[in-house]
């Protein structure tokens, strides 16, 4: 089966797609692990096999300078995703290609146009500066020298990390890190960049930087970002579409726009007063309720704490918000986004179809 | 046209005989901020040479020679094979780490050769460690039992070769045994093994020592050309031991070396296809 090559257009706009993917799967045949002296022998000489469908025949496309969210929850099947987008693993079936090449068949052709971050293993020498990795990578990705000085001077500027190029990397937080690490792996002006979650573990301050530069090198070089997270703040800031995934199989793949409407309305708002409040507002949902002592500094007193749903397309959230500002003394507030394993559920509960990933063979 | 090509071609093989000698420097860096542990391992050296040196003059009383050894050769033949000893790389557990916990996975999308990479990254340690235990050893030597006897400095470059050449046997030998981690949950018994045994067969005593069949069979191993064929070169060269001892080594650094990028090749087909 060749892929239809559809350079076309849509909405005026020329577009290309630089990732195509089809009826992509992806098993793991695990040896079972047995305890004790006899269990390990006899493992040795029959051993057990377990088969894992990590990702079960998902396709879709991704176009030139787009930014893709790839979402799901943990084990969903991302991170197995990306690495056979990457060549690292070889698909069970199914047909890939980026950048017109076949992944697994043109591993190291890939490797020199595009980038990786991976959230869990860095690319900079731990007990260095990354000034030093980043000369490294420039010799790996066989970058000229004067090139090379004049793509650091613009990254580094860029991302505004003058400060951090001379510091062990050991030394920086994790966001300060991050940052590097997005920079080195821009280094040789990788066409399309996969991302592995790399919001993961930052902070929201940080966290919000990182998105910031995610957009910043999508729009100054329109590379194209392929980018998995299980935080649905990505999508929403990101992203014109989005991919959500669950147990190795697409649930989703939608414009941000529809999905924010359908299924992205939902704020979670954790308030907490200094006394019991009764909170009668239509239209909202109220998930959690609590009364409790507590030693103030002014003797004993009853705090009162709630959890409640909006629906944004019926509430205004803001109008809410005020509301529930008018009711008492507000010791606390958070507004956050329903978390996306519920999300999936709401999408489940509309079109139920699921059945156990893991099968003995 | 042509001339153009071959300009290309020239700027591309620079660009990749760079790769590695960057990642040799980096590494050579890298190992550079672990002065501490630098600073442990010279103090080390410098004690398990001072109990040799005791355990050596009681066996030799009031002297004379064993096996062909003066006092004098014996202690600076154990200089020589700690130096190798202490200056080798950690590639077996590096790798046996890397392919277990499965980030060797990301090594894989980067635009080089793995075991290149490994061993751009073993040379620039185990040069590093060489200098400085170099230096540092011919020191103890001259502290511990004065100039070695009968030493020319003329072939001072030979033992270097020769010494280096060990350096690398040892490390293409542990990471055959490293990558057998892609199959083998347990497989440090076989690192045990191999490790012990070379230092039987030439770490902490020459060769000529053993009986004359386990010389015979000694010498056909691996294992005296990491220690002993160094060291016992450095204390009493001949031509004729020299020629023998250098071809054995490249004999079997090369033989290693295929049997590893055989070993790596079929594991890294069973990481492509089974995650490792
Ligand atoms: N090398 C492997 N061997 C066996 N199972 C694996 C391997 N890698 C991943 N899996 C399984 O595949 C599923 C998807 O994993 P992964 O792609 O890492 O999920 P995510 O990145 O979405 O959290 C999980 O059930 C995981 O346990
Ligand atoms: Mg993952």
């Amino acid at each position: 089966m060749a892929f239809e090559k559809r350079p076309g257009d849509r909405n005026g706009e020329i577009f290309m797609p630089i990732i195509e993917v089809a009826g992509l799967t992806k098993q793991f045949r695990t040896k079972v692990k047995e305890t004790g002296l006899k269990g390990s022998f006899r493992s040795l000489i029959m051993p057990e096999y377990l088969t894992v469908k990590a990702v079960e025949n998902i396709g879709f496309q991704v176009e030139q300078g787009e930014i893709l969210a790839f979402m799901g929850p943990n084990g969903a099947g991302k991170s197995t995703t990306i690495k056979m987008l990457t060549g690292i693993l070889y698909p069970t079936a199914g047909k890939i290609q980026v950048l017109g090449l076949n992944p697994t068949r043109n591993r190291r052709q890939l490797a020199f146009r595009i980038g990786t971050v991976f959230g869990q293993k860095s690319q900079l020498w731990f007990h260095l500066p990354p000034q030093d990795s980043f000369r490294l990578l420039a010799g790996i990705y066989e970058i000229p020298d004067r090139e090379f000085r004049m793509r650091v001077d613009y990254l580094v500027d860029l991302f505004d990390i003058w400060d951090l190029m001379r510091i062990p990397v050991r030394k920086l937080s994790l966001g300060q890190r991050v940052r590097c690490e997005i920079a080195a792996s821009l280094l040789h002006k990788p066409e399309v960049i996969f991302l592995d979650e790399p919001t993961i573990g930052l902070d929201i301050v940080v966290k919000q930087k990182i998105r910031d530069l995610i957009l910043l090198m999508n729009r100054e070089e329109r590379t194209t970002i392929f980018l998995t997270s299980h935080d649905v703040g990505d999508i929403e800031q990101l992203c014109r579409r989005a991919i959500i995934i669950n147990h190795g199989a697409v649930v989703l793949n939608e414009s941000v726009k529809n999905l924010k409407y359908n299924y992205l309305n939902y704020k979670i708002i954790a308030v907490k007063y200094s006394r019991p409040v009764s909170i009668q507002i239509p239209g909202i949902v109220k998930l959690k309720e609590k009364e409790y002592e507590t030693a103030a500094i002014s003797g004993e007193s009853m705090e009162y704490a709630a959890k409640i749903a909006v629906d944004t397309k019926k509430q205004n959230l803001q109008h809410v918000v005020n509301q529930l500002m008018g009711l008492g003394e507000v010791l606390d507030i958070t507004i956050s986004d329903q978390p996306l394993e519920e999300i999936i559920t709401a999408i489940y509960t509309a079109a139920p179809e699921m059945n156990a990933n893991v099968t003995e063979s | 046209m042509s001339l153009n090509r071959s300009w290309d071609s020239l700027v591309i093989t620079r660009l990749k005989i760079r790769k590695y000698g960057l990642i040799i420097g980096t590494s050579f860096q890298n190992s550079l901020a672990y002065g501490a542990n630098f600073l442990f391992d010279t103090f080390f050296y410098a004690f398990v040479l001072f109990i040799f040196l005791q355990l050596w003059r009681a066996i030799y009383g009031h002297g004379g020679a064993i096996a062909g050894y003066s006092l004098n050769q014996m202690i600076w033949y154990c200089v020589i094979t700690e130096m190798i000893a202490f200056s080798g790389s950690n590639i077996f557990y590096s790798l046996n780490e890397e392919i277990k916990n499965g980030n060797i996975a990301y090594a894989l999308n980067k635009p080089y050769h793995y075991i290149s990479y490994q061993l751009a990254n073993g040379l620039g340690l185990m040069g590093i460690k060489i200098i400085i235990n170099g230096l540092f050893g011919v020191f103890l030597g001259l502290l511990y039992i004065g100039p070695l006897n009968g030493f020319h400095v003329n072939y001072l470059p030979l033992i270097i070769l020769l010494v280096c050449n060990g350096l690398i046997l040892n490390f293409f030998a542990i990471t055959c045994l490293g990558l057998t981690a892609f199959w083998l949950e347990e497989n440090t018994a076989f690192f045990w093994i191999y490790q012990k045994l070379s230092f039987m067969l030439g770490l902490f005593l020459p060769v000529e020592f053993f009986p004359g069949w386990l010389q015979k069979l000694a010498l056909v191993l691996p294992f005296p050309y990491v220690f002993y064929g160094p060291a016992r070169l450095a204390v009493a060269f001949s031509w004729e031991k020299f020629w023998p001892i250098l071809w054995v080594q490249l004999g079997y650094s090369g033989l290693f070396l295929v049997l590893a990028l055989l070993i790596y090749r079929k594991g890294v087909k069973s990481l492509h296809v089974n995650g490792g």
